[in-house]
């Protein structure tokens, strides 16, 4: 009984955080995400109190990004084994990372910026500037909603280092 | 104990939370990483009998707000690199294995809630089986 009130508690929650993130004007596909995966992952709530408790803006668009990563995570739905990669070799990585972030940036700002692409794609614009300023791996279902934005191929999205979290 | 690099690890030394990469941002250098980082997390091969697990400046529980995150553990390094940086690596205990999860620059107590917060999350899908494995530290 008293685990059904906790999670009722939570559940009312993040559903009056979402009405407020619907009033600071973030993407409602991306508040949506939000509620239903604070409903299963007390992370993403966490996160959602904090972007409610932030002090700044930079808090609060530091928080908003580290939500959408944690939404990204939550999408792979199976165990899956990688290539290993030598130490030796993670510096070349995050470089080839870099250009090919570099070359799709030059997409975004030729069809209207980070901020068009975010009203496009509804991933908001924190996270997508996180994502062009890293060097964390592309996710490919990212890669996806930012290709189904600009109208882009196969081809312009076409990367070895990416992160399959479908 | 095998010790497992997940994605969030692999990605956090390509980046870190301050977008400051680790590695590519020489945070740390080749020879802390050689000489130091990497014979440190191999204790984990040992857990918990090497001493160094006794050390709460080297290993301690992971919290939320006070609270212990199951399975969840941080490993800890002080004034690391030329910025004398505050280095973290969550590492989840689960069914005999250590998952290494995404490393993190501390430079505030609010950054390192979000950056545990993450970590409750990355433990979940770990227990559930939806993580990417780049490898077996041996």
């Amino acid at each position: 009984m008293t685990t059904t009130l906790l999670d009722s508690a939570l559940r009312i929650s993040a559903i009056r955080i979402g009405n407020q993130m619907d009033q600071a004007g973030l993407p409602a596909g991306f508040i949506g995400d939000c509620v239903h995966a604070a409903m299963e992952h007390e992370g993403i709530l966490d996160l959602m109190e904090m972007w409610r408790d932030a002090e700044s803006d930079d808090e609060r668009n530091e928080t908003i990004a580290d939500l959408q990563e944690s939404l990204e995570d939550i999408q792979q739905s199976r165990y899956v084994e990688s290539t290993y990669i030598r130490f030796d070799d993670l510096e070349q990585i995050a470089r080839n990372v870099m250009a090919f972030k570099d070359s799709l940036r030059l997409k975004v700002e030729a069809q209207g910026g980070i901020q068009a692409l975010a009203d496009k794609s509804g991933i908001p614009q924190p996270s997508l500037s996180r994502f062009f300023s890293s060097a964390a791996m592309p996710r490919r279902l990212t890669l996806l909603k930012i290709a189904k934005a600009l109208h882009l191929s196969q081809v312009d999205i076409a990367t070895e280092w990416v992160h399959d979290n479908s | 104990m095998e010790i497992i690099i997940t994605q969030w690890a692999l990605d956090s030394y390509l980046d870190s939370s301050a977008r400051m990469g680790m590695k590519h941002k020489q945070v740390f250098r080749n020879q802390e990483y050689v000489e130091h980082f990497r014979p440190n997390v191999l204790l984990l091969r040992d857990y918990p009998t090497a001493p160094e697990f006794d050390n709460q400046k080297f290993w301690s529980p992971a919290e939320y707000k006070g609270k212990l995150i199951r399975n969840g553990f941080k490993m800890k390094w002080h004034q690391v690199g030329n910025g004398l940086v505050q280095l973290r690596l969550p590492v989840a205990l689960v069914n005999d294995q250590a998952y290494m999860c995404a490393a993190y620059v501390k430079q505030n107590e609010k950054q390192e809630a979000r950056q545990l917060a993450k970590f409750k999350t990355q433990l979940d899908l770990i227990q559930r089986q939806r993580f990417t494995e780049c490898g077996r530290l041996s």
